[in-house]
């Protein structure tokens, strides 16, 4: 067909490590993450095994080869790690840098949720490293919130987020969630017009998906209710407006940022870079593989004690996979990609391969071509499966 | 020979054939406790999950009776649906007994009357057996009068039993033994045995359920096939203990199975005597009257590369559905297919089914129809059944329908609600019979295409499930009638098209717009979906363009999450058909058949 004989990627530049922290105070009714009750020693416990694992994934070598060993950003995800003691935290940090070659001035983001972290708290997270808040607002209307069985109110999820800029972080992230049951275009805008009155860094919203086996699905199975997607898109496209003049950028399909406060660990699974996942359940790309970690925590945390990598599922990549993965990913970004450099990275001849897998796309106005980049047309951003789905 | 005893059980639907088989297979040893399941006859997915026989059934029970002497009583388990008569028929040609059995508490149906004259037909020894005599509603006096006044039998001769608790089985066993006689027959003449059954195995090829009349056949023999002549040499001779079961040698009077690696599937013929190639008979067996296909549907292949799957699936099918036909058909937007006439919609349902599940196959289906008659302009008379080889309405002087003649039989209360039905149904009433204090038979001449889609769906509803009715052909009589064209995003998709009463063109037209609408996954653009007769829009219906399809979270781990996703879709456009720009799912041409009933 199309390809030469496609290669991998010769550099591939620093790495981003993702840290999956999985306690919770609850279970939110749409989670389908992988989670487990809150407890002060299993979390002890936990960090011990999770700083064990980046031991043995750097001494394996295997996970930082593409990336000369070398990280610039570290993620701290759930779960929510904001209910791990700052001490625990910064244990976790200092095994990131003790283990992999940190570079200066690393993007250290931590998810936290409305009601977990004291404002000392806070100061002792910037202390030990971290300059990025993700804050898990969701909405900011109550009865929406019980609906969710999120365990916080608005009102705690305001005053969270006044605690993370008393306490000094000037990167904060707040995450919304549209298209849930009984929320209306409304409440939507509303919330994004609160929020945004915050005057936060960073927002993303992420339009539901129901994930089978949550209390959600069967909710909603129960009341014989299926989403209604137009009004999903709907309220997408508020979205956009809202946040583009209050004068954000929209620079993924769910992200929107202020200028120079995009997320730069988030950006690494969109721009084709390599990351080391860590703990149960997380998963990781070397540039040759993906790799998943056992999810189970007594699993995980069993293998790690034996020495062995906790990993549940090993998938080498051909460079053509790879390849297509980077499209995906490449397209969610509203600057889309650069076909020439894909190309060349891959040995692939990118702009015919494209043409010959979603020319007709083209033609009906979801994706847009002009020289060597490509990208979503506004209209393909909400049906992008349909353009993506080419290429798996 | 004396001490053989060939014999059915015939019923109305859900009277108990099936449940009365498990008791006599229990009695008799046939099963243990460990292997047996309810209703162990029906051994298709299709039954079980119906709760329905669709197939007979062939077991020999050994066993010894009060007299003390051993028996062989091969018992053969009948369908009770109407649209499976056929299997019942072929059945009763190999006995000489029947078991009809009515249900204690509902009396005798329709289907009573209907398979009671078929054994008549075949002169076989008839006896009543009373089921379900545990139920609070039982009347077992109220059924003896009925089977003294519907049926002229001697209410004395019947067996009460309850073939769910397994009370008076052993008596049904002791009838059978003195009332049926023994097959007559000659073990010494040349054989001569009748295929009332067959099926496909791939390792065996063609296993052909005959029953001997006279002579013998063993394992060796060279044996002919009276309607081709073709030869094959038998493999092994067998008698049926729920699964086949080996013998020396089968005689005249037995029924069985023989195995003679026969490959060639159309060598086969239900109805077609077996002989011996040195010592043949003179004549053959009568065998079965054809019966005809009533309604009509194209089957396609959802993706043209099965056609010849599709084809082979059919001829294998044919082996086991002896009532099933078809011949090669074509379709602008579907491709090659065939178009397969049933015996009524649940045949449709089952052979499709079957093909499904057998065969591995997944097909397109178009709307069912029964046979019109055309006189056109120029004089010449035409039958179709095909909306697709409607002419033009310029050329068509007269149109004729089927009509048949319905009993139908009921509790007096529901009377108002039944008569309803048939006139809206477009039914001519013919007669009302008292049957009894509280019995009504109603005669209407009814369409026969009013019939067919869910009018016994209906009946039962409006009767609480006490009316039940059976049918015979009458006549054509004239009617007016329409084809209704679907078009989608513009486009005629003649595998949509219907033959409809020109009464009900409007209604149906709007109906399949709808449940198009409802079945085709909203698209990119906007898709208008139309129904038409001739150039005249009658109905229109609109999906609305996709607007949304996306995973909003898309980080590490949800790649790989996303992309089983996204295989998961592409797999299921596979039962999809791409009709002009319009991708619509198999699903949507199958709504369009269902009736209101199934909403
Ligand atoms: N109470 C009671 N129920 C019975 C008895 N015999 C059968 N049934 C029930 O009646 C229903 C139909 O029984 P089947 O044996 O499947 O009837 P069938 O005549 O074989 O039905 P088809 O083959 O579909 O015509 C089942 O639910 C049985 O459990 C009985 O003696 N008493
Ligand atoms: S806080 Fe997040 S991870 Fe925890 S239960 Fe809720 S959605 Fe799931
Ligand atoms: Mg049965």
């Amino acid at each position: 067909m199309f390809l030469d004989s496609p290669i991998f990627p010769s550099d591939d530049g620093p790495a981003g490590i993702y840290i999956h922290l999985p306690f919770c105070r609850g279970r939110c009714t749409y989670c389908g993450f992988v989670t487990t009750p809150h407890d002060p020693l299993r979390e002890e416990h936990y960090v011990r095994s999770v700083v064990n694992e980046m031991e043995m994934r750097s001494r394996s070598g295997d996970d930082l080869r593409a990336s000369a060993g070398a990280a610039d950003t570290v993620y701290l995800g759930g779960g929510t790690p904001s209910l791990l003691r700052p001490d625990l935290i910064s244990r976790i940090i200092d095994g990131c840098t003790t283990n992999f070659r940190v570079l200066p001035q690393p993007e250290i983001t931590i998810e936290i949720n409305p009601g977990t972290a004291s404002p000392a708290a806070m100061r002792d997270l910037l202390r030990s490293g971290i300059n990025r808040a993700s804050l898990g607002i969701q909405s900011l209307h109550d009865r929406e919130l019980q609906r969710m069985g999120r365990p916080h109110t608005s009102g705690e999820a305001l005053a969270a987020f006044q605690d993370l800029r008393d306490a000094g972080f000037d990167n904060i992230s707040v995450d919304l969630i549209a298209g849930f049951p009984d929320q209306t275009r409304d409440t939507v805008r509303a919330t994004v017009e609160q929020t945004l009155a915050l005057e936060p860094d960073h927002l993303s919203v992420y339009l539901l998906e129901v994930k089978e086996g949550t209390k959600l699905a069967s909710q909603l199975r129960d009341r014989g209710l299926t989403l209604d997607d137009d009004t999903a898109a709907d309220m997408y496209e508020d979205i956009c407006t809202l946040t583009s003049s209050a004068g954000f950028v929209h620079y993924e399909i769910s992200n929107f940022a202020r200028s120079g406060k995009r997320s730069a660990h988030n950006l690494k699974y969109w721009t084709d870079k390599v990351y080391i996942g860590v703990g149960a359940g997380a998963h990781g790309m070397t540039g040759r593989l993906r790799y998943a970690n056992l999810s189970e925590l007594d699993l995980y945390e069993k293998a790690v004690r034996n020495g062995i990598l906790p990993v549940s599922n090993v998938t080498p990549m051909t460079p053509l996979e790879r390849f297509k993965d980077a499209l995906i990913m490449g397209l969610r970004l509203v600057e889309g990609i650069d076909m020439q450099a894909y190309g060349k990275r891959y040995g692939i001849d990118c702009p015919r391969f494209v043409h010959e897998t979603v020319r007709d796309l083209e033609e009906a106005g979801l994706i847009h071509r002009s020289g060597s980049n490509l990208r979503l047309a506004p209209r393909g951003r909400l049906l992008s499966n349909l353009v993506f789905s080419r290429w798996v | 020979m004396k001490h053989i005893r060939n014999f059915g059980i015939i019923a109305h639907i859900d009277h108990g054939k099936s449940t009365l088989a498990d008791r006599l297979l229990q009695l008799t040893g046939v099963v243990g406790s460990h292997e047996f399941r309810d209703q162990m006859l029906d051994t298709m997915d299709i039954e079980r999950e119906r709760g329905i026989t669709i197939k007979s059934q062939t077991v020999a029970l050994p066993y010894r009776a009060r007299d003390g002497k051993q028996y062989t009583l091969n018992l053969i388990d009948t369908p009770g649906h109407a649209d499976f008569s056929y299997e019942v028929s072929r059945a009763l040609v190999s006995c000489e007994g029947a078991l009809l059995v009515i249900d204690a508490g509902q009396g005798i149906q329709a289907q009573t009357v209907a398979n009671f004259y078929m054994a008549l037909e075949q002169d076989l020894e008839v006896i009543p057996v009373i089921n379900k005599i545990d139920l609070p509603s039982a009347d077992v006096d109220r059924v003896k009068a009925q089977i003294e006044k519907d049926l002229g039998l001697d209410p004395d001769t019947a067996v009460n039993i309850s073939a769910k608790e397994g009370i008076g089985i052993e008596e049904v066993l002791e009838a059978v033994v003195h009332h049926v006689p023994p097959p007559k027959g000659d073990p010494d003449e040349p054989l001569k045995a009748l295929i009332f059954d067959s099926h496909w195995d791939p390792y065996r090829g063609t296993i052909v359920n005959l029953r001997v009349f006279d002579g013998t056949l063993k394992p060796g023999n060279i044996i002919r096939f009276w309607s081709n002549r073709t030869t094959y040499r038998v493999e092994e001779t067998g008698i049926f203990l729920i699964d086949r079961r080996p013998c020396p040698v089968l005689s005249a009077g037995e029924v069985g199975y023989v195995i003679a690696g026969i490959k060639t599937v159309s060598d086969t013929r239900i109805g077609d005597t077996v002989t011996l190639d040195d010592r043949p008979c003179l004549q053959p067996l009568k065998g079965f009257q054809l019966v005809k296909p009533v309604v009509f549907s194209s089957f396609y292949p959802i993706s043209s590369d099965d056609y010849e799957d599709l084809a082979n699936a059919l001829e294998k099918l044919k082996l086991n559905d002896a009532s099933l036909t078809y011949e090669k058909d074509h379709s602008t937007a579907l491709g090659h297919g065939f178009r397969c006439g049933f015996l009524g919609l649940l045949h449709l349902e089952v052979v499709q089914e079957r093909l499904e599940r057998e065969f591995d196959l997944s097909m397109i289906l178009t709307a069912p129809s029964v046979q019109y008659s055309l006189r056109l302009k120029d004089g010449t008379e035409i039958i179709i059944d095909n909306p697709a080889k409607y002419p033009d309405p310029v050329f068509i002087d007269e149109s004729r329908e089927p009509f048949i003649r319905a009993s139908i039989i009921l509790p007096e209360q529901y009377f108002g609600s039944v008569m309803t039905l048939c006139i809206d149904r477009r039914g001519v009433q013919k007669d009302i019979n008292y049957l009894d204090s509280t019995r009504v038979e109603l005669v209407f001449d009814l369409p026969l295409s009013e019939v067919l889609f869910d009018f016994y769906d209906k009946l039962k509803s409006v009767s609480r499930g006490y009316a039940s009715f059976d049918y015979d052909f009458l006549e054509y009589r004239t009617t007016d009638l329409a084809k209704v064209d679907i078009l989608v995003a513009g486009e005629k998709v003649d595998a949509l098209s219907m033959l409809v009463h020109a009464d009900r063109a409007y209604q149906r037209a709007r109906r399949a717009c709808e449940r198009l609408k409802k079945e085709i996954p909203r698209q990119l653009f906007k898709v208008p979906i139309q129904g038409a007769i001739g150039g005249k829009i009658i109905s229109r219906e609109t999906v609305s363009a996709l607007r949304k399809d996306v995973t909003a979270k898309c980080y590490g781990g949800d790649i790989t999450r996303k992309k089983k996703l996204l295989e998961k879709q592409k797999e299921g456009k596979k039962r999809m058909k791409q009709v002009g720009g319009v991708v619509i799912p198999q699903s949507a041409f199958l709504a369009v058949l269902k009736s209101d009933e199934d909403e």
